[in-house]
């Protein structure tokens, strides 16, 4: 079976889209915390840091050739796929529940928010119906749709504009990472905020060969620490350190400034439009577990990602309240941290060492 | 080869048996006998090619006359008898040999001007129910030889013609074989209109949009075919069917080409803005009136919650309520005569307008609100794609009335994600917003200069 492949440039927006998740709300407030003052600097190097790993990736997609890297690790020799077999399986298990915590770490923040009294199991499983409707189109599907929901919900930027005249280049102080509490689990943080690139792996062999096609993660990645950044820088000029260590969704309270003629507290609204970046990188991580059980079993996709989201959703159903959800989720971003650095390495690790037994 | 059959005036007398509108004409001295159905015919091609010839002349003649090329000799009993069907008149000499002659003409109405898709600027005619008159109109704009029309039968017993067009070069040749095998599947005793035949098309029938695109104006067609698009014409139907569809035609008029490009992106602007309106209007203001009433200013809000205080109904029946009897007004005044329906219009708008809020039945706001999206439903030019959206803006309200901006923001998706995995005959329908292509962008969201189309 030929697989639809999609053109390069689309990688720019599954790679922002991917990246840009629930942690953007909290992220001024976490820099805040664990940075202190003039935090935000500290998104540039861990930014540098990100694009290293992304050349990582640019270099097996070239030494592989748009290969799919299920089949570089299985070609590495016969009994290799009875080794990884188990891993696949725990991977995939571990992506789905991972996806399924995103899932409901947004939807406890949006009951927090502005759903108080409404059952969160609701809103968990409407979230599990689209993520379920939108993997089982197919890949092209969801890039055509990460496409959509880009152009949607990326004019909210421009709303920074509104908070120039109150911008006060006094706030950010003369003092650098002053009142840093963690500054080391600060790095950890933030670095989490920029995970997702690493579902470009698994797109290989979806994407047309094209000549220098790979620029546009980095492009992607380049447009994420941008607005990461100026959403922080505005967050530092608009509050001052103690205010931001005190909020726990800045990026929320700055959106309930803004006041037009009609209408106001657009927060709700934009906070809302974020589901869509939230189901992007939901669907993301589905659609990596669907790919990678699908070289174990021979199912049809409906009944793996049914079987995936059902896993995912029981094995998170005894983390209950808001913090036990955040720790969960904090817990396995830190794994998926330590897989998107360690798969990166062992593929090319495998790449070099086929290369090198080939002559 | 010769058929011979001494009885062939009765073997097809019989055939049409009962038929008491089949008209025979004789000339004895000639032994000639014509069967024709005389309301098929045209009188005066009659007169030149059946009558005048035969009249006033020996039998020896007789030969002579028939070996002119309008006279086709039929061999079959079968050609014969649909011969008379498809309006030709049968001439039988001597009872053994059978001729037909072509001398159909239809009685249908003349054109007139497009009643549904009208514009401001630009051509007015539409087509008819005469799918020849049909035909020649797009042939008078395309005058070339590129242009080929393909002929088929549809409806085992009705024998229904229909054309398929399209022109060699730019359309591709597997999306005409593609349409052909389509269509040549289709298994019915009749069909009536070309938008009943779309139906048996369509890839998704559980699908609330249109999937193929129809339209009663040649204009349009004939740019549909000049874009490499593959045009139906179904005799009967005013109407052609284009395909592959995309989403977005349905949003497009010609007024956008004939107009300044300025004027024509603006009200494309416009028209999605109305879209946008259509949709979510009257679900915006039940999931503000349910969940989300922090968004709207102190000083409006007082006036808000007045115009609600005496309404005793929740927001959702509020709305649905008014919602439909916009409904009932529409369809009501679609199936009446102009005259009665500016009535309609008037118990609808002010009587059940006004006397609604006045009896404390739904608020001042909502009737403004299900009016604007009411208006809004009729700026999208065409009238199959705006019954799609209103069926849509009634999920969206129910919706909206479960989780407010969640539930909107919910459907939504899904209405994007069935629209992107739409397809039109290999093409996506959702082109070209997905997949994404800038080049095409100038022609769906703006109307850019034409001197900017040129690659």
């Amino acid at each position: 079976m030929q697989n639809e492949t999609f053109k390069p440039f689309y990688l720019f927006f599954i790679t922002y889209m991917t990246q840009m998740g629930i942690v953007f709300f909290s992220l001024p407030n976490s820099i805040a915390t664990h940075f202190g003052y003039n935090g935000w600097i500290m998104i540039i190097p861990i930014s540098v840091v990100v694009c290293i790993q992304i050349g990582l990736i640019a270099i097996i997609y070239r030494f592989n050739k748009g290969e799919s890297i299920f089949q570089t690790i299985e070609s590495l020799n016969s009994k290799a796929k009875m080794i990884v077999m188990p891993l696949y399986i725990s991977l995939s298990i571990f992506w789905s529940i991972l996806s399924v915590t995103i899932a409901k770490h947004y939807v406890h923040v949006m009951k927090f928010l502005y759903f108080p009294q409404t059952d969160m199991q609701w809103f968990v499983l409407l979230t599990l119906i689209l993520t379920f409707y939108l993997v089982t189109r197919g890949i092209i599907t969801i890039v055509h749709i990460t496409t959509i929901f880009f152009f949607l919900s990326a004019p909210i930027i421009f709303l920074l504009f509104y908070f120039v005249p109150d911008f006060s280049f006094l706030q950010f102080s003369t003092f650098l990472f002053n009142e840093n509490t963690d500054f080391y689990g600060g790095i950890i943080e933030v670095y989490t905020a920029f995970l997702g690139f690493e579902v470009i792996l698994f797109m290989f062999p979806y994407i047309s060969k094209e000549k220098s096609g790979f620029k546009y993660v980095f492009w992607g990645h380049l447009y994420t620490s941008f607005v990461y950044l100026i959403v922080t820088i505005f967050c530092y000029g608009f509050n001052s350190i103690q205010q931001l260590t005190r909020q726990v969704y800045p990026v929320v309270t700055l959106m309930k400034y803004i006041e037009f003629e009609f209408i106001e507290r657009l927060d709700s609204i934009i906070f809302i439009l974020f589901y869509l970046k939230v189901l992007i990188t939901i669907t993301m991580y589905v659609w990596i577990s669907l790919i990678t059980l699908k070289r174990v079993v021979k199912w049809s996709d409906n009944l793996i990602v049914f079987v995936l989201l059902a896993v995912g959703y029981l094995a998170t159903l005894p983390f209950v309240t808001k913090k036990e959800s955040i720790s969960l989720l904090s817990a396995l971003t830190n794994v998926q941290l330590f897989i998107s650095v360690i798969l990166p390495l062992l593929l090319l690790m495998i790449i070099f060492k086929k290369r090198r037994s080939n002559g | 080869m010769m058929y011979i059959n001494k009885n062939l005036s009765e073997q097809l007398k019989g055939r049409f048996d009962d038929c008491d509108d089949l008209v025979t004409k004789t000339f004895p001295e000639l032994e000639i006998e014509v069967l024709f159905f005389g309301h098929l015919v045209g009188e005066e091609e009659l007169r030149n090619n059946i009558i005048q010839p035969f009249s006033n002349i020996k039998i020896d003649e007789v030969n002579n006359i028939l070996r002119r090329k309008e006279f086709k000799e039929e061999e079959d009993l079968n050609s014969m008898a649909n011969g008379i069907l498809e309006g030709k008149a049968l001439v039988i000499f001597k009872n053994t040999l059978a001729y037909t002659v072509d001398i159909y003409v239809p009685k249908t109405r003349s054109v007139s001007a497009a009643e549904i898709e009208t514009v401001i600027v630009g051509p007015k005619e539409a087509f008819i129910e005469d799918i020849g008159t049909n035909l020649s109109m797009i042939r008078r704009r395309i005058k070339s030889d590129r242009l080929k029309v393909l002929s088929y039968k549809i409806g085992t017993l009705t024998q229904t013609k229909m054309y398929l067009l399209y022109i060699e070069g730019i359309t591709s040749s597997v999306l005409v074989k593609e349409l052909q095998e389509k269509i040549s599947e289709i298994d019915i005793k009749g069909i009536n209109d070309l938008n009943q035949l779309v139906q048996y098309l369509d890839k998704k029938p559980l699908s609330i949009f249109p999937q193929y695109f129809t339209t009663e104006r040649p204009d349009v067609s004939t740019s549909k075919l000049l874009e490499g698009r593959v045009i139906c014409l179904l005799d009967g139907s005013p109407y052609s069917l284009s395909t592959p569809t995309s989403f977005f035609e349905f949003f497009q008029s010609p007024d956008d080409y004939n107009q300044r490009w300025i004027l024509g992106t603006l009200s494309r602007a416009l028209r999605f803005a109305a879209l946008a309106i259509t949709l979510f209007a009257s679900a915006f203001y039940v999931a503000v009136s349910m969940f989300q009433y922090e968004i709207i200013p102190v000083k409006l809000l007082h006036e808000f919650i007045k115009s609600r205080s005496d309404v005793p109904f929740n927001p959702l029946i509020e709305a649905l309520i008014i919602e439909s009897i916009i409904e009932l007004l529409r369809e009501a005044g679609a199936r009446l005569p102009s005259k009665i329906g500016q009535t309609i219009g008037i118990v609808g708008g002010i009587v059940i307008g006004t006397a609604a809020v006045e009896a404390g039945f739904s608020s001042n706001i909502l009737i403004i609100v299900v009016s604007i999206s009411a208006i809004s439903s009729f700026v999208v030019p065409h009238i199959i794609m705006t019954a799609s959206l209103r069926i849509a803006r009634f999920i969206f309200i129910i919706l909206a009335s479960i989780a407010g901006f969640f539930g909107i923001i919910f459907g939504f998706i899904i209405l994007l994600i069935h629209l992107c995995s739409l397809k039109n005959m290999g093409e996506y329908y959702f082109k070209p917003i997905a997949p994404l292509s800038l080049k095409d962008l100038k022609d769906t969201i703006i109307r850019a200069p034409y001197q900017f189309f040129k690659k």
